[in-house]
């Protein structure tokens, strides 16, 4: 909230920082958004009013009759009420303190030209009180630090923006952060946008210094050129990855439907990813882990990757995943080789992708890592481990030798693993993951996070020269 | 520009959202890119002369502010070797200008006469085009010719204005890049000059927003350091007084 920072970013903070929030539409009945809220709300850092008609107390707490109830000034009101409600419920909003409201209800222009004008209704009353909104038709906004102003849970704390245009896909997401332990920065459903927008919280996430990775997931625009110019300014301070959905005719037709938005030629608007600095992700997975990447790891120097596998099938998996992902395998130093052939064993093939063979273990795997990230060829490095249940090795000792060696390397080479084994991989996978290693199941995939992170290491010094 | 402003507003005049041929390369070569040596003719007589003074061979093609479509009209005849086939293309468009009208029921404004234009010889067939997106704007698109965009749709986009480096990895991006390389004992073909004519295209529309769509189809990329050559040019306005104007 310094003075430095654009109008935009004080005009959106209090949806991300609030002291005091007002719940509007709060419910004793578990099966009601209101009651969900609340729960949330409650395990907040930050002051809770809930109002209701029909209660004095919910979920152990004093609730208010109406926002002019309120003994003293809030800056945020969350409402969940009723759609018709809302209009009206602006005023006195701005009665109670605040010039920032969430909208959470449902029931406005997504449902057809009644809730269309009922929409209008809300953006002429909120604009007359003097109160900015986010919504209507999401699911909120959470600051991992802070509070949880949604009814989906509060994502873990970390670094990365979670930006959805829709609010249930979105919601969900959060709910995947978690089960892969991934830590979000903030969350924001904007849903119908109808007052702030896409590009508001756009620009909030770049000048918010907790966040080093902003995820977004998009249908359509209203305003492309002004959502182009956004993009191309925050690309350049961290790296932005963007899912779009409506691609397939298909799809547009969902899309269409879905938030009542348009949805854009989906080449042209691949060809504005570029243009503007970002990167696309391909699913909803690759989304997180890609973000997991820039978040935990370095940008690569190069395109050039070392693999090591102790399964030459998984190697070969990932030299053809990695190649035709655009990056390339080189030739290690004659010094590198000469070292590998005296450490690893005869049957190991030294040549990258290296395969130490089944029988190397923690030894092996901090060996080569040290000396692949030693190698000046070498700008990234592929850990594969299929962790043997034989010959007395432990489930984690090929992460650990693999951990050492980065550690003593003190690279600043981004480094990946894929765990294989599935169950009997899981502990070594937690072991990277725990030290900011992404580790997955697949080679695609974790190539597919490499050649991302290294085509955004690109456009950033693209835009240096350019 | 003034010079593409007049154009515009001539094409208004009279009704056309296109613009005619002549006039899109005069447009073109006020920023730059280039095309093979033009002019246009009147008369039988005066096609020869012209047709001399470009140097043969050539290639006719009918001038009216009712013809967007010239091939449909047996308005187009190429690769014309002497004075007397150019005599007689000149003659034979006219009829069939004529005729074109007759079968579509309108009269055919054939005061214009004919374009003229040097025989390009052929190159490396790559489109340069300029599409307005309703989110984005103009947007600008590049892919190799023929097949390539018509079956394949190998073709990228950029919004506009674009800077060289985005033009660059346009030309780069299409899955058939390697063919610009150079292949089966082909020079690599001149990048360098294509990059040139994507960013002047970019500049045009964006001193003209009132373009609505560009074609420049098909450009012709020669050997590196022998350039391109814009062979075919399509520009196309908006209409200030039609909510939608048709493009086609």
């Amino acid at each position: 909230m310094s003075s430095s920072k654009p109008d935009i970013y004080n005009d959106v903070d209090p949806f991300f920082n609030p002291r005091r929030v007002a719940l509007v539409g709060a419910s004793t009945d578990y099966r009601k958004l209101g009651n969900s809220i609340l729960m949330n709300l409650l395990s907040s850092e930050i002051e809770i009013y809930p109002i209701s008609k029909s209660s004095d107390r919910i979920l152990g707490t004093k609730v208010y009759r109406s926002l002019s109830e309120i003994p003293n000034p809030v800056d945020l009101v969350i409402i969940a009420v009723s759609a018709k409600y809302c209009p009206d419920l602006m005023a006195e909003v701005k009665q109670a303190g605040a010039s920032h409201a969430i909208v959470i209800s449902g029931g406005f222009s997504e449902t057809g030209p009644q809730g269309f004008e009922l929409e209008q209704k809300l953006v002429i009353a909120a604009k007359k009180a003097g109160v900015r909104i986010v919504g209507p038709n999401c699911v909120g906004i959470s600051n991992s630090r802070l509070f949880n102003g949604t009814f989906t849970m509060m994502p873990e704390r970390g670094n990365i923006a979670l930006l959805s245009q829709s609010g249930a896909l979105g919601g969900m997401m959060i709910y995947t952060t978690r089960a892969k332990r991934i830590g979000i920065s903030k969350f924001a459903s904007i849903g119908n946008a109808a007052d702030i927008g896409f590009v508001d919280i756009l620009e909030y996430f770049r000048n918010d210094p907790r966040t080093k990775v902003i995820a977004i997931y998009i249908e359509g625009v209203e305003n492309g050129k002004k959502l182009f110019e956004s993009l191309r300014r925050a690309s350049r301070e961290k790296p932005i990855v963007i899912l779009k959905g409506g691609r397939s005719e298909a799809g547009g037709r969902a899309t269409q439907s879905h938030t009542g938005s348009l949805a854009g030629e989906t080449r042209v608007f691949d060809g504005m990813v570029k243009q503007a600095g970002c990167v696309s992700a391909p699913t909803l997975d690759s989304l997180i882990e890609i973000c997991k990447l820039f978040d935990y790891q370095p940008l690569p120097k190069g395109r050039n990757i070392g693999i090591i596998s102790n399964t030459g099938g998984a190697g070969v998996l990932a030299t053809d995943a990695a190649s035709s992902l655009g990056l390339a395998i080189p030739s290690l130093e004659s010094e590198t080789t000469r070292e590998l052939r005296q450490v690893l064993s005869p049957m190991a093939s030294i040549g990258n992708p290296i395969d130490v063979v089944a029988s190397g273990g923690r030894r092996e795997y901090r060996v080569t890592t040290e000396l692949l990230l030693s190698d000046p060829n070498v700008d990234m490095l592929l850990v594969i481990c299929a962790v043997p249940t034989f010959a007395g090795m432990t489930q984690t000792e090929h992460a650990a030798g693999m951990l050492e060696g980065v550690r003593s390397v003190e690279s600043d080479k981004p480094v990946v693993g894929v765990w294989l084994s599935g169950d009997v991989g899981k502990p070594g996978k937690d072991l990277l993951e725990m030290n900011r290693i992404p580790c997955y199941d697949d080679p695609f995939l974790a190539s597919l996070c490499m050649s991302k992170i290294t085509e955004y290491a690109y456009l950033l010094q693209r835009h240096a020269h350019s | 520009m003034k010079l593409a402003k007049k154009i515009f507003e001539t094409a208004l005049s009279e009704g056309r959202t296109f613009v005619l041929e002549h006039e899109a390369k005069d447009i073109m070569k006020e920023y730059g890119m280039p095309i093979p040596a033009y002019g246009t003719a009147t008369t039988a007589d005066d096609a020869v002369t012209k047709a001399s003074e470009i140097g043969y061979p050539v290639v006719l093609k009918i001038l009216s502010k009712d013809i967007l479509h010239k091939t449909d009209a047996g308005g187009v005849k190429l690769n014309l070797k002497n004075d007397d086939e150019v005599r007689d293309a000149f003659e034979e468009i006219m009829a069939n200008a004529k005729r074109y009208g007759e079968e579509k029921g309108i009269e055919v404004d054939l005061s214009r006469g004919v374009f003229i234009t040097q025989f390009a010889e052929m190159g490396t067939e790559v489109i340069i085009g300029v599409t307005k997106d309703p989110q984005f704007g103009h947007a600008i698109m590049f892919g190799l010719g023929g097949i390539f965009v018509e079956v394949l749709k190998d073709v990228t986009f950029r919004l506009i204005p674009l800077e060289e480096v985005d033009a660059r990895e346009m030309v780069r991006e299409i899955k058939a890049a390697k063919i610009l390389d150079g292949v089966r004992g082909e020079d690599p073909r001149d990048v360098d000059a294509l990059v040139k004519v994507i960013l002047a295209v970019s500049k045009m529309v964006d001193e003209n927003p009132e373009i609505n769509e560009i074609d420049c189809n098909p450009t012709f990329v020669y050997e590196r350091g022998k350039g391109v050559l814009v062979v075919d040019a399509r520009i196309l306005i908006d209409n200030p007084n039609a909510k939608s104007s048709s493009s086609h």
